[in-house]
């Protein structure tokens, strides 16, 4: 450039240019990128919180429950199902194994048409532990060897979005409930 | 004399201040692209952590709920499959341990759960992981133990028969226990008679019965009529029982060879807790 001139040259321009769309393009796919990630650990985290919701609710339900229904127990050599139904407490914090006058009838499931994970009582009270987005599953298993009153149960939900790091797609979480009150082997 | 990087009263940027800002830019860019990444790294080993942590509770809390007796020493393996790249192999390994001098040795049974996963390192390379934990489950401080029997007529037991000047004690029932530690121990017998023959038999008349633990006579005896008492219930105390395997034994006879008196139905109950 002249001393005294303004401005650019022709040349300098269209380096700028040339370098300007790299760089701005660098930028838009890294900033998609990013705002994806972002928003699928977002969605992790929000899996996370209704997986782990849904495994804390089944164990805490379940422990006190009075009496496990007749086609959900187990046979002694082991098994699973993925329903699990008892009679247990209305009230989770105030346990009262002696009497059934307070007792409601509970049934953990995934609902065939909106896919939740829900736990419904015969009251008509629903609440969805695990949206059905997540397509969630859950498992109810008894080991062959463990104690007639002990149960393991799997809650699992999968995200439909890919996120790399080689993240799995399934968030899960398992825990073992033990039954104060009832077997759940016949 | 310098040139100055603008004219004064210039307007606009020159090329290389363009190109700088470009280039921190690019490093404030790839910053964050690598702090994502980072993020996902980070997040993928959480998951993993805590899906091994929940395998480990899991089979842990299996294992604590068996009782004492049901914890068998030895080693148990299994795995889980969460997600779609990631094994987690377990093994839970139960021992018998024991806290204290040899002659007052508590035993307790040790459960170590171990879960293995492996982890792809920054460089490609595959990490071996573990999360070991482990409880105990003590030894019982009261252990109860109970014999219950209700014979057929054709098979119960005739009480025999001598004198009380001449006893003649036979056994009616033994039972065996055997505990690790010394203990207080209380054995507790009821017996229920049936008379299939009453002849001869007077109001005075008796049956007597006893405990012994190992031979040993543990006071005291019971002596109840044969016609009008047909339920003897007893309890005896014993303290300081040391460790290892002992016989309790019942046993019984009637004062007169009159009438015949058999077994209807016996429980026996030991309990025992720990000696102080």
């Amino acid at each position: 450039m002249k001393r005294g001139k303004r401005g650019l040259t022709l040349l300098e321009l269209m380096i700028a240019i040339v370098v300007m769309v790299f760089v701005v393009g660098a930028v838009s796919v890294s900033m998609t990128y990013v705002l994806r990630q972002v928003s699928v650990l977002a969605e992790r985290y929000t899996m996370y919180t209704q997986v782990a919701y849904a495994v804390d609710d089944i164990a805490a339900y379940t422990h006190a429950a009075a009496r496990v229904a007749e086609g959900s127990f187990f046979s002694s050599t082991g098994g699973s199902r993925s329903e699990f139904s008892f009679l247990g407490e209305k009230d989770i914090f105030n346990v009262t194994p002696g009497n059934l006058a307070d007792k409601v009838n509970y049934q953990y499931y995934v609902d065939t048409a909106s896919r939740d994970l829900v736990r419904q009582a015969d009251t008509g009270r629903r609440e969805v532990l695990v949206e059905g987005k997540y397509n969630p599953s859950v498992n109810f298993e008894y080991v062959a060897g463990d104690e007639p009153n002990v149960m393991v149960v799997k809650v699992n939900a999968t995200s439909s979005r890919f996120a790399t790091g080689g993240l799995a797609r399934p968030v899960a979480k398992m825990v073992a409930v033990r039954f104060w009150f009832a077997n759940i082997v016949q | 004399m310098r040139r100055p990087l603008r004219k004064k009263g210039a307007a606009g940027f020159v090329l290389l201040e363009i190109l700088v800002s470009l280039v921190i830019a690019i490093l404030i860019f790839s910053g964050v692209l690598l702090s994502v990444n980072s993020c996902l790294v980070f997040l993928k080993r959480s998951e993993n952590k805590s899906r091994a942590m929940s395998v480990t509770v899991t089979t842990l809390d299996r294992y604590l709920s068996k009782s004492y007796s049901a914890l068998v020493p030895g080693t148990a393996t299994g795995r889980e499959t969460f997600g779609e790249n990631t094994v987690f192999n377990w093994q839970a390994v139960v021992s018998e341990e024991g806290e204290g001098p040899a002659a007052t040795r508590v035993p307790y049974k040790k459960i170590v759960v171990v879960t293995s996963y492996t982890e792809e390192g920054a460089n490609g390379a595959i990490i071996p992981k573990q999360i070991r934990l482990s409880n105990i489950v003590p030894y019982p401080f009261i252990h109860t133990q109970v014999l219950h029997e209700m014979p057929a007529d054709i098979v119960a037991p005739v009480v025999p028969s001598g004198t009380l000047a001449a006893p003649r004690y036979a056994t009616l029932k033994t039972l065996q226990v055997n505990y690790s530690v010394a203990k207080d121990m209380m054995i507790i017998y009821n017996v229920a008679i049936k008379n299939t023959s009453v002849t001869g038999l007077q109001e005075v008349d008796t049956i007597l019965t006893r405990c012994l633990l190992d031979g040993v006579y543990q006071p005291i005896e019971t002596r109840t009529p044969i016609i009008s008492q047909l339920l003897i219930s007893n309890v005896v105390g014993i303290n300081g029982v040391r460790a290892g395997p002992h016989t309790i034994e019942l046993q019984w006879f009637k004062d007169t060879a009159q009438g015949r008196t058999i077994l209807k139905e016996i429980n026996v109950i030991a309990v025992a807790c720990e000696h102080k």
